[in-house]
């Protein structure tokens, strides 16, 4: 695993995100480019490790300034450039596209990606600042979780579902990294977070829950919930989230080096206790804080 | 640590017999002033992990009793001194719910749970496990209400509604600063308010390969948002359907202990799981 700091590399620009992908992914020996002739703007990248029983394809379709379009698929044709298999190219409930927003020239400072051998999670963060006076960032995260059953194939992406690119405005963005499933129909609103399965255990294409989701016995998951984990004795209580399937109701596995923190109020509740944009140390491993600013959801990721 | 189950009736001065029977059997518990009627003091008394606090049940009803924790308690004048813990934030009483049937009682050290065999209410009584043991900060879980008891107050959250007359009350007689307390369990939504009742989530627990993921729930207190510490063998699940979680009675082995699922059926149908022992 490794977290790399890499700066305003992708600023607004067709592109711009597939060059970073192709600088980074392959740095880890299970991610390659699967086709590098599938288009202008278009990037195709594989994670295989056939020991583990991780296969998946993620296709990049970067081709606007600022946002880009994903899908995962289980496998693709290099030679005739489209994917092979099953695929999640759109959110399940409303038929969304699957976007990463590449932030806009009024916000952006830099970006960071972290790399794993079954999963990468794309860190951007702004500068700009909110009445509760916290930064926006976005991050995403697309491969496997930590699962509890490793001989299935379960890739995920956590991402949004709207092109919207501010990524906060009048109090209304998040970070996806730090939200429930949020596949509303025709919903074009900046809080369009969406967790998705390719395959969840019964190999079907499902939506996805974090343990603090209300109650989701719709598509789009309930409430928000407060995720308190700041202990009185002033220590941090990890608990990396518990992803559970909308088709199964069982736990898939573990949101690998994230911490969700959900939870509407306002910062001065305390809730947020960790603070936006800092970074703490855990027993040795430094996680960064992370959240847009709308309902003051966030979460703490792990930068190893 | 002590499991015990058995009967009782919802007479006047039946959870005082299965406490005076029960409770005492562990040092760290007595029955420290018994007042006639039906009405005694129970004393938690563990000075060297800082657990003192007095249990006052007023146990002259039928149907239910009436609880108190009191920062101290005064034999000669028969009355509670210090801190008293006796209402929830809108000021509705708190009660443990009697019914005619069975009952477990799980006695620990510096905590018990009460649990109604029949309805699967659970009432918690004590420290949890505290992140900060040098604190004494004892807790109630239990109902606010006597006239329609469908709530489950351990499988619940906190339930200190719009009314005084409160479904379920979760309380602490002290927390970390010292303060009486609404407290919420981990994910408890938007607790904005001391008496906001919000909602949980549906806590999904068992894995695709069928196992079973126990964790004993993290408790906070209003006003600063802290972790105060966790349930004590419990891991409250709240969830109205059985598929997120086990279904009421069924029960798991962890590392060759039994933990049970005790849930409602009125109410929110909320459970929580339970290590019996």
């Amino acid at each position: 695993m490794a977290w790399y700091d890499v700066g305003p590399a992708m600023i607004d620009g067709a592109g711009a995100l597939k060059a970073l992908l192709d600088a980074y992914l392959p740095l880890n020996p299970y991610w390659s480019i699967k086709d590098a002739a599938a288009g202008a703007n278009i990037g195709v990248y594989r994670n295989h490790d056939a020991a583990r029983n991780s296969d998946f394809v993620l296709y990049v379709d970067d081709t606007a300034a600022s946002y880009s379009y994903v899908q995962l698929w289980e496998d693709w044709d290099a030679v005739a450039h489209a994917g092979v298999g099953a695929s999640v190219t759109t959110t399940l409930y409303s038929a969304r596209l699957l976007t990463f927003l590449k932030g806009t020239s009024r916000e952006k400072i830099g970006w960071s990606i972290r790399v794993s051998d079954h999963h990468f999670l794309l860190h951007g963060h702004g500068t700009n600042t909110t009445s509760v006076g916290n930064p926006s960032t976005q991050t995403y995260y697309v491969g496997q979780l930590r699962r509890f059953d490793e001989s299935k194939n379960m890739p995920i992406c956590i991402c949004k579902s709207n092109t919207n690119t501010i990524w906060h405005s009048a109090g209304q963005t998040v970070d996806p990294i730090c939200m429930r499933n949020w596949d509303v129909a025709g919903s074009t609103e900046y809080r369009a977070a969406i967790l998705v399965a390719l395959f969840d255990e019964t190999g079907a294409a499902s939506i996805l829950h974090p343990p603090a989701s209300r109650e989701p016995n719709v598509n789009h998951s309930g409430s928000y919930n407060v995720q308190v984990i700041r202990t009185i004795s002033g220590e941090i209580l990890i608990e990396e989230a518990v992803i559970y399937s909308h088709n199964t109701k069982r736990l898939m596995g573990i949101l690998d080096g994230v911490v969700q923190l959900p939870g509407s109020g306002s910062s001065t509740s305390g809730m947020m206790q960790p603070g936006y944009f800092s970074v703490y140390e855990v027993d040795g491993v430094f996680w960064k804080v992370v959240g847009g600013n709308s309902n003051d959801q966030g979460a703490l990721v792990r930068m190893s | 640590m002590a499991w015990t189950t058995g009967n009782m009736t919802t007479a006047a001065g039946q959870l005082l017999a299965v406490l005076d029977a029960n409770l005492v059997t562990n040092a760290y518990w007595d029955i420290y002033d018994d007042l006639g009627g039906n009405v005694k003091v129970y004393r938690q008394n563990d000075a060297a992990r800082n657990s003192v606090f007095y249990v006052k049940l007023d146990d002259s009803n039928a149907v239910f009793t009436v609880v108190e924790l009191w920062e101290g308690w005064d034999l000669v004048a028969h009355a509670g001194t210090g801190q008293r813990l006796y209402q929830g934030s809108l000021g509705s009483l708190l009660y443990i719910i009697k019914s005619t049937d069975g009952w477990a009682l799980r006695v620990r050290d510096n905590n018990f749970i009460f649990i109604d065999t029949v309805t699967r209410f659970g009432n918690y009584v004590g420290q949890l496990n505290r992140f900060d043991s040098s604190k004494n900060m004892p807790i109630l879980i239990c109902s606010g209400e006597t006239a329609t008891p469908t709530y489950n107050p351990l499988g619940a959250r906190n339930y200190d509604g719009a009314t005084a007359n409160s479904r379920t009350a979760w309380r602490c007689l002290f927390n970390e600063d010292g303060n009486i307390k609404t407290i919420f369990p981990w994910a408890q939504q938007s607790s904005a308010t001391e008496n906001s009742v919000g909602g949980t989530p549906a806590a999904v627990c068992q894995t695709i390969l069928g196992e079973i993921r126990i964790r004993e729930t993290p408790v906070y207190s209003m006003d600063k948002w802290l972790l105060m510490g966790v349930l004590d063998g419990v891991m409250h699940t709240n969830t109205t359907d059985d598929s997120h979680a086990l279904a009421d009675g069924e029960t798991v082995d962890v590392n060759g202990v039994i933990w049970e699922m005790i849930k409602s059926a009125g109410g929110d149908a909320v459970g929580f799981i339970v290590e019996k022992v």
